[in-house]
This record gives structure tokens, sequence and C-alpha cells, in this order.
């Protein structure tokens, strides 16, 4: 893969894909590019990598040299996990570097479909664009998460808090998470008050923007952008919190909503990419960009207790398809010509 | 405030149709103006590019030299690596000339966006005060 990382989604599958493996027998390590100090041990650099040593899964999320060493793997003993890549345009203007290596990523995709035996997605939204680009037959396995099959009942009124999650980008269209709940404050719920959690690293210009951008809708004290948190800090912003909101323009699972219904949090998302496969019935699912109907969709969770049971209810069902059990299954089938 | 709560026959709230009860109560506010269309209205700045912190924005990547093709692909990759490293120095410093250049060009920039920012606060203000000017003058007119 191109970048290990904490709080990191595609890391984080790598790492509990290799947990699983090694639970049934199946040895294997991680490599990556680039590797986060405090993943050294754990994540091994790419120079380690020896592509003669045994089958191997490329994690596909933009262009890296991971790529240029997984395909000297021979073609049988390959596979690819692909969780997507960014479109280039929406982040040409804020990070340029990083939206040329999405751009290259995809432009490899037709050619790594001559060379990998086995293609795998983390959603339908993305085995569909595998197909387009002309991988045979990709298997869909979600994510492999850990959350618990019954959320946590929540009882009583519900924080007026509203929580996003994921990285600081452009493409997640944090100014429209921002314009929803100020439209929320000043319409709907007074006392409404917004939590970034994400890295902005290598979009700081954005991250000063969405800074001004708060600043003009007088909302210096109700948002707060807390950057990367432990992950038990996440945990504890996704019980105190009252609701969910994901504006993203482009998702290829988008974890953070499976964690959010994991902990028992009304979610309120756009329908973009794969979001409302992933959500699979269990939130209010927005179609277009339009604030003032976000912060309407978030008024409803937050003040009406019987929708927030419904979408428990829902939540419930969509966690037991998703359950680690099943996912760990889906994905030994999925590697079994590998193996 | 609580939504209205659909529900069907065995009680549970139709999410579909809530969110239709939603999108046309949104449609009826926005035509009675009843939403504050500075915070609707409001533009957002994506800002023009990491802030000047001394990140480098303009790097030679390595890993762009690389050739797919089948056969010669790992001998054009090789010439294309060794092609650059003979040009690093020269390469390296034409590099830090332009991170220079763009580093001047986003000060300035940005020192224009705050500056547009602050003029169009003004404006917003000054017709608010105008509207209240009118306000006033009307109802001085019917009283």
């Amino acid at each position: 893969m191109a970048a290990a990382a904490p709080a990191d989604a595609v890391t984080g599958q790598a790492l509990a894909w290799q947990d699983a493996l090694r639970r049934r027998g199946v040895g294997g390590e991680v490599f990556a590019e680039h590797v986060h100090p405090r993943l050294v041990g754990r994540v091994r650099p790419l120079s380690d990598f020896r592509p003669g040593e045994g089958p191997a899964l490329l994690r596909m999320s933009l262009w890296s040299a991971a790529v240029e060493r997984a395909v000297e793997v021979p073609r049988e003993r390959l596979g690819i996990v692909y969780h997507n890549i960014t479109p280039a345009h929406l982040l040409k203007r804020t990070n340029p570097g990083l939206a040329m290596l999405c751009e290259r990523g995809r432009n490899a995709l037709p050619d790594l479909a001559r060379r990998v035996s086995v293609a795998i997605a983390d959603s339908g939204y993305n085995a569909r664009e595998l197909e387009g680009a002309g991988f045979p037959d990709p298997v869909v396995v979600p994510l492999l998460l850990d959350v618990s099959a019954a959320p946590p009942a929540r009882s009583g009124e519900p924080a007026p808090s509203v929580l996003t999650v994921g990285r600081v980008s452009p493409s997640k269209r944090i100014e429209d998470v921002v314009r929803a709940v100020a439209v929320l404050r000043r319409h709907l719920v007074p006392a409404a008050r917004l939590d970034v959690i994400g890295s902005w690293e290598g979009e700081e210009g954005y991250r000063a923007a969405l800074g001004r951008f708060v600043s003009r809708l007088g909302l210096d004290d109700a948002v707060r952008f807390r950057g990367r948190v432990s992950d038990a800090a996440r945990d504890r912003a996704y019980a105190e919190a009252g609701a969910y909101l994901c504006m993203s323009e482009h998702e290829g699972f988008c974890a953070p909503l499976v964690e959010a219904l994991g902990r028992g949090l009304p979610v309120v998302a756009r329908d973009a990419g794969a979001v409302a496969e992933t959500l699979g019935g269990a939130g209010l699912v927005l179609h277009g960009r339009d604030a003032a109907l976000a912060a309407e969709a978030l008024a409803a969770v937050l003040t009406g207790p019987d929708l927030r049971a419904e979408l428990a209810a829902r939540a419930a069902r969509r966690l037991a398809e998703l359950a680690p059990e099943r996912v760990e299954a889906a994905m030994a089938a999925a590697l079994e010509p590998l193996l | 405030m609580s939504a209205p709560a659909p529900a069907d026959p065995t009680g549970a709230i139709d999410v579909e149709r809530l969110m239709a009860d939603l999108k046309a109560r949104v449609a009826d506010r926005r035509r009675m103006g009843e939403y504050d269309a500075k915070v609707l209205d409001l533009p957002f700045d994506a800002g023009l590019g990491p802030d000047a912190s001394g990140v480098p924005h303009v790097r030679l990547r390595l890993e762009t030299a690389y050739s797919s093709k089948p056969v010669l692909g790992r001998a054009i990759t090789a010439a294309k690596r060794i092609q650059i490293r003979s040009f690093f120095h020269f390469l390296n410093d034409a590099v830090t000339q332009v991170n220079g250049a763009l580093a001047s060009m986003r000060a300035a920039l940005d020192a224009e966006t705050r500056s547009r920012e602050a003029l169009e606060d003004r404006v917003r203000e000054l017709e608010a005060e105008l509207d209240e000017l009118h306000a006033a003058r009307e109802a001085s007119e019917h009283g």
C-alpha cells in the first residue's frame, strides 16, 4: 500500500485483514511506501517487500511506488483490493501533488486489470468502477470493521451536537457540513454545535479557508476542528454526539458511517458514491448539497425520538449484515484463488 | 421542533416519506424567505493551496518515472531514473526557485483574498443598514 498512518481507513483495513488471516493460520505482512513512525514495527517498509515470496495483495487508493513493486508479482499470485481513488478534480486546487497521484492511479487501473488474478472491491460502487476499467468479475468484500451488531441503546435527549469524521479535504465538503450546522443553529436548534475529527495534513490551505468560513458565519464558538485523535477519543466523540453528518462528494465506502451506526449515532448523509449502499437504509440520505435540507434532517433526528428509534432498528439490521465474522468469511472466499 | 413522523401500519416510520416531507417543507420555507440568505449564500473560497509553511509545493517525484510497458518496462524505468538523477542538482535548483515564486505569489493572493472578504463583509453591512433605512422610511410614510 502507499502509506500507513494511524486513523487511516486503508491502513486499518490492511491491519484488520492481517489479523484475520493470522487467525486463520495464514501468515502475512503489511508493506507501505511511507510508514508513520507510530506504525514502525507493525508495518514494514516497501523496500523489504520481495515480489517472489508469496501471494500479494495491492491496496489501491492512489498511485505509489507500491504499485510498481506489486506488478512484479506473477499475475496468478497477485490480487488487488480497490478502495476507490478520489477523482483528481476534487483535489487539484488545494493539493495538486495528491491530485496527480490520484489521476495516475486511475489511469493505471486498465493496465492493472491485466496483471491481477483476484479483484476485490469494498463496495458494489467500487466493483462497478473496476469492471469499467476491465477487471473481470470483481468480488465485493465490505470493510472489516470492529462494530457491535447491537449498538448501545441511547436514552434521554441527545446532545445538540453534530459530528463528522474523516480527512479534512475538499472532497469531503466540510464547508457544506459547517453551513448545515449554521442553518441548524440559526433556525432550528440554537444550541447546536459541530465537532470535526480528522487530519488536514497536506490540506492546510483548505483548513485555513474553513476557519475563515466558520468565522464569517459567526460560528467560532460552535465549531471545533479537533484534527487527528486517538481511537478512544474518536469513540467518545461518537458516544457524546447527537447526530452524524456526512456531506462528502465522493466515497468508495465511508467507514465512519458504519462506525457511527455501531455507536448508536443517527446518521444524515449525502448520497455520493457508495454512501447510500453503505448505509443500507439505516440513515437519512440527502440528494444534493442543500444545507437547509441537511439542517432539517439533523433537526428531525435530534428532536424526534421515534425517528431515532426507527433508525436504531435499521442500524442493527445493517450492522448484522456487516458483522466481522460475515466479512471475514467473504474475505477468505475471495482470497481462496491466491492461497 | 419535531419533524412529522409518517408511519406505516406496522408502526415503523417511513423514512423515505419523511425525507420527501422535509424536502417539501424546505421548499415552502425557502419560498417564504424564512432561511437566512446570508448563511445559505455565503460563498466559500477554498483558498489557493497550502499555507506558506515551508512545506515544498513542487518536488521531484522519482516514482513518476515509471513505465508499465511489457518486457521493456523495467529498462525504460531505469533509464528514466538515471536521466533524472544525472540532472538532479539542476532540476532541484529549478524546484527551489519555483517554490520561492509560489510562496511570494501565494502571500500576495492571500492578502488580496482577505481584502476582498473584508470588502464583501462591509458591503453586506451597508446593505443591511440600507434595508433598515428603507424600512424606517416606509414606516414613517405609512405612519
